[in-house]
């Protein structure tokens, strides 16, 4: 609350209000490695805007001007509840970074960076100069490759009978009278649904395991809800990995292995990517 | 510059030359990357965030999706009014349910370093 209070309070001699226009960032590079070229056919966050590097000493920010009645604060917590208006500013955001990541190393922002104009990015640089190229060392030659196990709907039924106890269950209810029948069809319900956890929790752990050994870096995120998307199942292990970028395929084939391994159990492995190390610049995670 | 097509066209392959599923975008947008307005000293050097509101409300996002309210990983895109006026719906809920712990999560984070 301090800082903000701070920054409120702060008078500046070069606000936005003259110019209508922020300055929006999507990550820093390297200075000298992305030319503006590199994005000339490239939409970012606003429509007719170019993308442009603004370099300062050995780092350089992607950048773009925003008109503020769009991305100004007001502007914004309307915009934002919108989701078709989110979608496809964050799909722009990632896109410009996909591309930076093609000419080299990127420290990517979060969606939102809005300065009120260059001059305010390019103290940014200078007061970060020497983090921002140490985070960029850190991702340099490095993708991050994003897999993701998805178990079929009916796996609590696949795996979750296969062990000794829902079994015997199954073969006490097959002779049992009306009364028992409830009784252990219920308690065979919750074997299975057990048993099936138990699986889940295996195969995404030996999955990120197997997957973390052959990269630099490696985090589990929180599985995603896959309903309302169109996609069915149930998804195991959301996992990102940072891997040097000539050895993509070494990760790939270990997926590879993966599904082969889990192909019995109806298990999917999707693989995206590569990504700008998103889950790998944070602060603190070195 | 004909090197880094090659690499972007290496690049698409593993999604198939599709556009990224929104989900996986999204996640990572939203919820990873540097985060400008908690990692800089705002009072040395005179930056500012225009938007340091859109930082609780990405914050409030988050607060969202760990409710299991993903909103944005609908597809497709409320099509139809009912679907809309559903989301709606569910915003208005969703912010009445956060106000409270917005302002906490502000008082907590927004001066200190994420993560």
């Amino acid at each position: 609350v301090a800082a903000r209070a701070h920054v409120t309070a702060m008078p500046h001699p070069t606000s936005s209000a003259d110019t209508g226009e922020g300055t929006y960032v999507y990550g820093v590079v390297p200075a000298g490695t992305a030319s503006p070229e590199l994005f000339a056919g490239v939409e970012g966050v606003a429509p007719e805007r170019r993308v442009e590097v603004l370099e300062h000493g050995r780092v350089a920010a992607l950048v773009s001007r925003v008109p503020l009645a769009e991305f100004g604060e007001e502007a914004l917590g309307e915009r934002l509840q919108d989701p078709a208006w989110l979608a496809e500013k964050a799909q722009a955001h990632s896109r410009v970074l996909r591309d930076a990541l093609a000419a080299g190393a990127v420290v990517p922002f979060r969606f939102g960076a809005i300065f009120r104009g260059e001059t305010d990015v390019s103290a940014l640089l200078a007061a970060r100069e020497a983090d921002l190229t140490a985070r960029l060392r850190h991702v340099s030659g490095r993708v991050e490759i994003g897999v993701k196990a998805v178990a079929p709907q009916d796996f609590p039924e696949r795996v979750g009978r296969a062990s000794e106890e829902p079994r015997r269950l199954e073969a006490e209810l097959a002779g049992a009278p009306p009364g028992r029948r409830y009784l252990l069809q219920k308690q065979l319900q919750q074997v299975v649904a057990r048993e099936a956890s138990a699986v889940r929790t295996r195969i995404a752990d030996e999955s990120h395991a197997a997957l973390a050994a052959v990269a630099v870096a490696a985090t589990v995120n929180q599985p995603q809800d896959l309903s309302g998307t169109g996609l069915e199942g149930e998804m195991l292990l959301n996992g990102a990995y940072l891997v040097p970028e000539d050895e993509q395929q070494t990760l790939v084939e270990h997926v590879e292995a993966l599904r082969a391994r889990y192909a019995e159990l109806g298990v999917r492995f999707d693989v995206t990517g590569p990504w700008p190390p998103f889950n790998f610049v944070t602060v603190g995670a070195e | 510059v004909s090197s880094i097509e090659g690499r972007r066209a290496a690049f698409a392959r593993y999604s198939g030359g599709e556009p990224a599923q929104l989900a996986d975008v999204l996640e990572r947008v939203l919820d990873k990357g540097i985060v400008i307005a908690g990692d800089i000293r705002i009072d040395l050097v005179g930056v500012e965030l225009l938007t340091l509101r859109l930082r609780l409300l990405v914050a409030s996002a988050e607060k969202a999706k760990e409710l299991g309210i993903d909103w944005w990983e609908q597809d497709p895109f409320y099509s139809s009014s009912a679907a809309r006026r559903q989301l709606e719906q569910r915003i208005e809920q969703l912010e009445e349910a956060l106000q409270d712990r917005g302002r906490e999560g502000a008082r907590d984070g927004d001066a200190s370093p994420d993560e």
